[in-house]
């Protein structure tokens, strides 16, 4: 399995798009302020001219890093099938196992590549550029990033065995969208009429972290109150993500272990 | 007992209700050139798939280097090569990147591995090009590269002359007789270009709609393929009766240029060049033509040669 990922790294560090992907993700989070900082400065009554109206759009979202790290996955392995390259591999007596392991190491070592530079230009731009006022901070920012790591990493996880199983890359994007958020919106749907189900709801991510449905999220102008501010809150996030993890883990050793190429 | 680099052992493989390959157990020595010869849907990839772990097998056994189980499988997996179906690569990567790539995953050292790989395929102009801006036969190379960089001991090619030119072709089979010879790698390999394989093989395996129908040695088959012979003499008409009364032929045909062809002759050479030598009959030629193995599978498939 260390060739395999030593090899990856030598593919993500040679091609292009990973540095695309992440100049195009900082460039956007500085225009993004560039914006709010030209607007302040042409109206100073402008209310969203802070710091904080900034933060608030990240660390309102936090299902954003997931997304995120499903894209930076997808692209990565998505023509895999397509390409023969898998095919290579297994033929290089390397097993499926560590195949799919491998390939979340290497999407999960290449997300934090991208993540780094974007949340220091976010960050470093949003400081220099506006005003340090509002309820958001930058560590409401920077502890989300722990709390939405694993769940992230189960997103990861998730959407690189739904493009195992599938071969049209569009039904594995549909496949890891419907778990990742169709069946929680429909279980929070379900449990005004069945109360049993809203505990159930409440313990996945897409629920617990969305600013609508979850009782522990709340961030708007005023203020910002977020599940990770609580240590059970933090637990919450960490267990669903871990748990997460654990399954679709599991899943994907299992079902892809005899799995035909 | 013979020292078999890949055995299988009733090898099955159905998709659903079809069978894709059924019972076949094929044995390859160590040090051969084993052709593989079967029509399209024949089973040949599927085959190849197999040996290469692309697909497991329904039931039946596989053996590499003498080993079976798919761990055991996987690590023998290490000292092979292959190319089945298309070669696979990443369209964006060079020649060069991902060779380089392969090496890593191979785990060969040396980087001076790839520089020697691309020049032995004949692709070490084109390694700064894109892998999707190859032609045909510059894939095919490239495919070839992979499957043998870090010498492997089995190299399991599946049709590795389609796109190549004739001087291509011709090329790669000196190169897969070096390969053979010099570094003593035993290669499988698949063509639908059965002269080519031919002159190429020393055993062949012929498939037919899933069914191993023969393994015989290339020597074997020469023998089998015997053909007919064709006899020049001045006097067409009295050796023609000669052959009637000492050799018992009565399958020969008196051609317009006066020349006898003898299907499946019965007898050596040697005994008709005496023949006419013997009653004072001149002979301006003889030659003898081997059936080609396209002949010989056509019989085969049709159970003319058991």
């Amino acid at each position: 399995m260390a060739n395999y990922i030593k090899s990856e790294c030598y593919r993500a560090i040679h091609t292009k798009w990973v540095y695309g992907i992440t100049a195009l993700l900082a460039g956007l989070t500085i225009l993004f302020n560039v914006v709010i900082w030209l607007l302040t400065a042409f109206d100073p009554e402008f209310r969203y001219g802070t710091s904080s109206y900034s933060f608030s759009n990240l660390v309102a979202e936090p299902m954003a890093y997931c997304i995120v790290a499903f894209l930076i996955a997808a692209i990565l392995y998505e023509g895999e099938r397509r390409n023969g390259t898998r095919k290579n591999s297994i033929s290089n007596g390397i097993s499926r196992t560590s195949l799919f392991l491998g390939k979340c190491f290497v999407s999960l070592a290449v997300s934090l590549a991208i993540l780094i530079p974007v949340m220091a230009a976010y960050i470093g731009s949003g400081l220099l550029l506006l005003p340090q006022k509002g309820p958001v901070t930058v560590q409401d920012m920077l502890l989300e990033i722990p709390a939405v790591s694993l769940v992230a990493v189960s997103s990861l996880v998730l959407g690189i065995l739904m493009l195992e199983i599938f071969e049209r890359t569009v039904v594995g994007i549909l496949a890891w969208y419907v778990i990742m958020f169709g069946i929680p919106k429909v279980l929070y749907l379900l449990s005004f009429k069945l109360a049993f189900l809203y505990p159930v709801a409440l313990w996945m991510p897409a629920n617990f972290f969305n600013n609508f449905s979850s009782p522990y999220m709340a961030v708007r102008m005023g203020e910002c109150s977020v599940i990770w501010d609580t240590v059970p809150g933090m637990a919450r996030c960490l267990a669903a993500g871990g748990a997460g993890v654990l399954l679709f883990g599991v899943c994907g050793v299992c079902i892809l272990r005899k799995r035909d190429a | 007992m013979k020292d078999y680099i890949i055995e299988t052992k009733s090898a099955t493989k159905s998709y659903g209700p079809t069978l894709a390959l059924g019972q076949v157990s094929i044995h390859v020595p160590r040090g051969s050139i084993y052709g593989l010869i079967g029509d399209n849907g024949a089973g040949k990839s599927t085959l190849l798939k197999l040996l290469a772990g692309h697909i497991f097998p329904t039931s039946g056994e596989i053996l590499l280097f003498g080993r079976h189980g798919e761990q055991e499988l996987q690590r023998c997996r290490r000292q092979m090569g292959a190319m089945v179906e298309q070669p696979g690569f990443f369209p964006g990567m060079s020649t060069e990147q991902m060779l380089e790539y392969c090496r890593i995953q191979k785990g060969v050292p040396g980087k001076g591995k790839v520089e020697e790989t691309l020049k032995l395929t004949g692709i070490w102009e084109k390694r700064k090009t894109k892998c999707k801006d190859l032609s045909l036969g510059q894939k095919q190379r490239l495919g070839l590269a992979i499957a043998i960089l870090g010498e492997p001991q089995l190299l399991i090619l599946d049709e590795p002359i389609n796109g190549l030119d004739p001087s291509g072709i011709l090329e790669m089979r000196h190169f897969f007789h070096r390969l053979n010879q010099e570094k003593n790698i035993t290669i499988l390999l698949s063509s639908h270009i059965l002269t080519e394989l031919q002159h190429t093989a020393s055993t062949f395996g012929f498939l037919h709609k899933g069914r191993l129908l023969e393994e015989i040695s290339s020597d074997a088959l020469q023998e089998k393929c015997t053909g007919y012979l064709t006899i020049t003499v001045n006097d067409a008409e009295t050796y023609a009766m000669l052959l009637e009364r000492h050799s018992g032929e009565d399958s020969y045909k008196v051609l317009p240029d006066k020349s006898i062809q003898i299907a499946d002759p019965q007898k050596e050479p040697e005994f008709y060049s005496q023949l006419a030598a013997g009653h004072g009959i001149p002979i301006r030629g003889l030659t003898q033509h081997h059936a080609p193995l396209e002949e010989y599978y056509m019989n085969l498939k049709q159970g003319r040669n058991r």
